[in-house]
């Protein structure tokens, strides 16, 4: 890649209209951005033009999305994560810890953003994160963190409590 | 914004974060995440089983997080197993007419990881061919040959395990010369002379990497030690024996055990 590539900027239009101006570098995390850019023929010119919309994403989540590609773009590749893989979730590093410590709703918003926008690495780590509220909870403080209304009667809750024993210590 | 709004895609991909057991408690949470966890349970995460004792009757499993042991119909299995890694597969087939290979393939269709294979009993002999693509059909390296077990002097070809215990107490002629594993037992056994000195050389110049244990009965233990005086120190009387390179000094040293 050239010097003037590694500069360029890519405009991002949030769905509430703000526009966000990104460096190329930072934003090739989304594998979104990557396949519009390629699509349309813009990857190589110097003014990609006008703002990409990115509608499913609000400004104040869209700017947390920009600050987490911020940090991590000089990231090494990560490896292929098979699903054969062992995965872990107390791997999470504390700059990320930090940058997720913030209210359910918002951290439900940058795993779609994540998604919508296809950057791994963060839908990775936001995913942990939830998994990581679920651990070690029973079912019952679980539904009391997510707001899950238990729509089971007691003898269903007891047949599913049973069939599972078979795991249990 | 809560858990619930999110795409079903999006929570399994939380959930595909959670042990096994983790998982199966979530199901609990409303019949929602019941019906999301049974459709998807192909994408999660599977269980560790301890072992898997596999008779004509039925599948016994001591899961890793379970201290009881639960039995499986063989129509059972997959929906318990597959994916998982299994450190022991135990089979037992004395009185039955089957080819013990085909048995467990039969059972055993679909995609999990033993560990070690342990042949108990068989009354049809194994076939060989069977047991080698049954083996890396599960990515299994370590295999221990029960004195019961029904299995062909004609061994396997070896340069693909890891270990190796067999305890055939008659004759057995095994293909050692391409063994590369670090683990090797062997009980009474037809090995000559000459086919000991042979993985003794091959260990000493290198090609036989990082041995931890190598146990193997001597049938004519003086002979071979007298070939082996040149290069070794005995110390007892050579019912077994391990070995240790030195890899600074290249030295070669050999500890006969009682």
């Amino acid at each position: 890649m050239t010097d003037a590539a590694q500069e360029r900027s890519i405009k991002l239009l949030s769905s509430d209209n703000e526009t966000f101006q990104v460096p190329r570098n930072v934003i090739r995390l989304s594998n979104t951005i990557n396949t519009l850019l390629q699509d349309l023929g813009l990857d190589d010119e110097e003014d990609a033009g006008d703002a990409i919309p990115v509608q499913n994403v609000t400004s104040t989540i869209l700017k947390k999305v920009i600050a987490w590609c911020q940090h991590h773009h000089e990231d090494p590749v990560a490896a292929d994560d098979s699903d054969s893989r062992e995965k872990r979730t107390d791997d999470i590093s504390s700059w990320d810890v930090e940058f997720l410590k913030v209210d359910q709703g918002t951290l439900f918003e940058l795993i779609l953003a994540a998604n919508y926008l296809d950057i791994k690495g963060l839908l990775d780590v936001s995913c942990k994160t939830v998994a990581n509220m679920i651990k070690g909870k029973s079912p019952e403080e679980i539904r009391r963190t997510f707001n899950i209304k238990n729509d089971f009667t007691p003898e269903e809750e007891e047949q599913i409590r049973k069939e599972n024993a078979w795991c249990e210590d | 914004m809560s858990l619930l709004c999110l795409p079903n895609e999006m929570k399994i991909e939380i959930l595909k974060n959670l042990e096994f057991s983790e998982c199966l408690k979530c199901q609990l949470l409303s019949s929602h995440f019941q019906s999301l966890i049974l459709k998807n349970q192909r994408f999660l995460r599977s269980q560790k089983v301890r072992q898997l004792f596999v008779t004509k009757q039925n599948i016994r499993v001591n899961f890793e997080n379970s201290k009881n042991i639960w039995i499986l119909d063989f129509d059972e299995a997959e929906l318990y197993l597959r994916n998982s890694t299994v450190t022991v597969l135990w089979l037992e087939l004395i009185n039955y007419d089957f080819e013990p290979i085909k048995y467990l393939s039969s059972i055993f269709s679909f995609k999990f990881k033993i560990e070690n294979l342990k042949l108990g009993s068989s009354k049809v002999p194994c076939d060989l061919e069977k047991l080698e693509g049954f083996m890396d059909s599960k990515n299994c390296r370590n295999l221990i040959v029960d004195k019961r077990f029904n299995i062909s002097p004609k061994f396997l070809k070896m340069d693909t395990l890891l270990g190796l215990t067999i305890s055939q107490t008659e004759r057995i002629s095994i293909s050692i010369k391409n063994f590369k594993g670090t683990w090797l037992e062997l009980d009474k056994n037809d090995l000559t002379t000459s086919e000991i000195i042979e993985i003794i050389k091959r260990w000493k110049s290198g090609k036989i990497p990082n041995i931890h244990q190598y146990n193997i009965c001597l049938n004519d233990y003086l002979n071979i030690l007298e070939q082996l005086q040149e290069i070794c120190i005995c110390l007892e009387y050579p019912r077994k024996f391990e070995t240790l390179r030195n890899t600074l000094q290249q030295n070669f040293l050999i500890f006969i055990l009682l």
